[in-house]
């Protein structure tokens, strides 16, 4: 299909308890690239292969968990359409100027049922080199630096009105539903999976009795041997692994989970399957979660459904 | 042993479990093994490590999240057990979620 709309996730702005210590971890275990600090002391990220000037901003709080998630958009004049067709659905929209984040243009941000805040955004600046651009090399030194992922992917985020979310984000922003799990006797939906392209993923939300939580921001890796690695890189930082490495049974991605120094979940994951908006969904009842989660030994880890920021 | 240990008693279960000393509450408590904790984030982020330290004397190593203990909780002992260190025997109780009894699958 042609990418079009909502094209891909743009940035994860995250809260942290100790910035530096956070800092720290993400540029030399995570091996992001920091691209900036802003006058709010928010401290900027994209990955060593991502061109858009920021994929993961941290903000100093007391509270971990997730300030917000955003999606760029094609250009501006989709910006315009999407902001006023999620104004006619009902959903209060708000703007945020361009330069409020460092190398990012105007934002559209507003409330989505499980909690969260969801912005739109058509422009970040291009922060590659000519190097990358022309007659580029494969690796840099950069991408060897720590887990060094090719870019962030998608989240999991978790609160109560799911269905509300999933109505919100295929009628309105142009999403579809490659899988979804439901419970056994009632049908109605514990997690979805949606995609605005054609990954198994760009944002999924899973039922959860508290508002606004995050689960994971995941991070896109080559190969399984380089999952393989990330966790290495993370036992060799002492950082504890929660899940993996495995391979998920629902978008069939195999993954790694662990947590940064304030306790937000991450994934580095790779592969997944790709797929077409025109897709009946993959059903998977309740019963069968733990092979949804950690396929080769169907278990379904306790923490899973538990440890949230 | 050969390093030294307190003991952390956890009066929920009444048992009590070696914890090293310089190591977190958490690390002691967390393991199947143990039934008391399974797993948490270890940042002081998700609060399902929540306990009340009801005696003993130990060390804060981090910030725990506002979320989920208060100041006035802290000061009166309702700690992140992944943030705090015993610096003798503890006597606890759990306050937080994450037990065994807790998961439904
Ligand atoms: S394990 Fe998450 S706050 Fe202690
Ligand atoms: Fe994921």
């Amino acid at each position: 299909m042609a990418i079009t709309g909502v094209t891909r996730p743009g940035h994860a702005q995250l809260r942290v308890l100790d910035l530096e210590k956070s800092v720290d971890f993400y540029k030399n275990v995570m091996g992001l690239v920091e691209t900036g600090r802003d006058a709010k002391g928010r401290v900027y990220f994209k990955t060593w292969d991502e061109r858009d000037h920021n994929s993961l901003v941290l903000r100093q709080s007391d509270q971990a968990g997730i300030d917000h998630f955003a999606f760029k958009v094609l250009d501006r004049a989709t910006l315009e359409r999407l902001d006023s067709d999620l104004r006619a659905y009902g959903v209060a929209t708000e703007r945020l100027p361009a330069g409020e984040m460092l190398g990012t243009g105007e934002r559209v941000r507003f409330e989505i049922p499980t909690g969260h805040i969801i912005e739109l955004f058509a422009e970040k600046d291009f922060v590659v080199g000519r190097d990358r651009l022309v007659n580029p090399t494969p690796w840099t030194p950069q991408s060897e630096h720590g887990i060094a992922p090719l870019r962030m992917d998608h989240a999991l985020l978790y609160g109560p009105d799911i269905d509300g979310n999933v109505k919100l984000f295929t009628e309105v922003l142009g999403f579809s539903m490659p899988e979804y799990v439901e419970h056994d006797d009632d049908g109605s939906k514990i997690a979805v999976w949606l995609t605005c392209s054609n990954k198994a993923h760009d944002i999924a939300f899973a039922r959860y009795p508290e508002q606004g939580k995050l689960h994971h921001v995941s991070y896109l890796l080559e190969s399984w041997e380089k999952v393989l690695r990330a966790g290495d890189v993370c036992s060799m930082h002492n950082v504890k692994l929660d899940i993996g490495p495995t391979r998920h049974g629902i978008t069939r991605g195999t993954t790694i989970y662990a947590f940064d120094p304030s306790g937000n979940r991450f994934e580095t994951f790779c592969g997944g399957y790709q797929c077409y908006p025109d897709w009946e969904p993959i059903r998977w009842p309740l019963s069968e979660l733990g092979a949804g989660l950690d396929y080769p030994q169907r278990k379904l880890h306790e923490s899973f459904l538990t440890v949230v920021t | 042993m050969l390093h030294k240990h307190h003991s952390i008693s956890v009066l929920d279960c009444e048992k009590t479990f070696p914890c090293r000393d310089g190591g977190t509450v958490f690390s002691a408590l967390v393991s199947s093994k143990t039934g008391v904790m399974i797993n948490g984030c270890r940042g002081g982020g998700c609060g399902v490590c929540k306990i009340e330290v009801l005696s003993g004397a130990y060390d804060v190593d981090g910030v725990m999240s506002r979320a989920h203990v208060s100041a006035e909780e802290a000061a009166a002992g309702t700690v992140l057990a992944c943030r705090i260190s015993p610096k003798s025997d503890l006597v606890v109780r759990l306050r937080g979620k994450l037990r065994p009894s807790s998961v439904s699958h």
